[in-house]
């Protein structure tokens, strides 16, 4: 048996009759004045679309307005409370930091797709680049190609900022696995601007008329917590 | 549109629970249940899972 865990929130934050994974009943796991919201299973719950919902669910019925939890990315395992309790008193002062800096807010997030296909090289093109001239030639395409998508993820992000930077605490960004030209930013709000924000956020969609944006959020801060 | 804002979710739900937030260890040991997770999802998942084993960690 081992456990679980969920989230660490202020000690004497009560899960209540919260359940997790598997609908076990979700545990809080204390010390350094921290708790650990756990529960507890045979083994390591294997990842899920169902367990991903229950894990960010469980997350979610920590907060309130007063608190934010520190989100625990899916996938750990401590042997025993003990393991739990020897890990809260490692972290705890970065937790208690978090803790302090997450009371009230929320996480929200913007994700920037562009529209149309991306340039590819002609088929074979660089296979024939049987010759050092064209062989170099063709670097110096790619290079550019990179260079520009990282200028152009740079000027959006910049627009981004100047747009939601009065009601953002914190951002982070980065592009998309799936496309480079695709950009993703995370903002630490304020749970009172989460709705000035989202209308900032939609304007500025609007504007950038070379992608399909879209507003996600609110969300317990897994951006901010890593 | 419903269908795209959903899967969207869905995927940025995906995202985050498996590639941010605060690790308490050193590990992260994140096994398939089945292959019923989105594309981007198990992209995150396959990387988490390749990075481990190329660092020597197993379950």
């Amino acid at each position: 048996m081992g456990l679980h865990p969920y989230c660490i929130t202020p000690a004497g934050h009560a899960p209540g009759d919260a359940t997790g994974l598997g609908g076990m009943p979700v545990v809080a796991v204390t010390a350094a004045g921290l708790a650990a919201w756990a529960s507890e299973h045979a083994e390591p719950v294997p990842a899920s679309v169902d367990a991903v919902r229950a894990h960010d669910a469980v997350i979610r019925s920590a907060m309130t307005p007063h608190v934010t939890p520190v989100p625990l990315r899916f996938g750990q395992w401590a042997a025993s409370p003990a393991v739990l309790r020897e890990r809260l008193v490692e972290h705890a002062a970065r937790w208690s930091a978090l803790l302090q800096e997450f009371a009230g807010a929320v996480e929200m997030g913007l994700r920037f797709d562009p529209l149309g296909p991306a340039a590819t090289p002609a088929p074979g093109a660089r296979a024939r680049a049987a010759s050092g001239r064209a062989y170099m030639e063709q670097l110096a395409a790619r290079v550019h190609d990179r260079d520009a998508v990282e200028r152009e993820r740079t000027r959006l992000l910049e627009r981004v900022e100047a747009a939601l930077g009065d009601v953002a605490l914190r951002s982070v960004s980065g592009a998309s696995a799936e496309d480079a030209r695709a950009l993703w930013v995370a903002h630490l709000v304020r749970l009172g601007r989460a709705a000035e924000y989202r209308r900032l956020a939609n304007r500025t969609g609007q504007e950038e008329a070379g992608y399909r944006m879209a507003v996600t959020g609110p969300w317990p801060p897994y951006s901010f917590a890593s | 549109m419903r269908g795209e804002d959903d899967q969207l979710s869905l995927a940025e739900l995906v995202n985050r629970v498996l590639d941010r937030g605060a690790v308490i260890s050193g590990d992260v040991v994140i096994s398939v249940a089945g292959i019923d997770l989105v594309y981007v999802g198990l992209r995150v998942l396959l990387s988490s899972v390749e990075s481990m084993r190329a660092r020597g960690v197993e379950r």
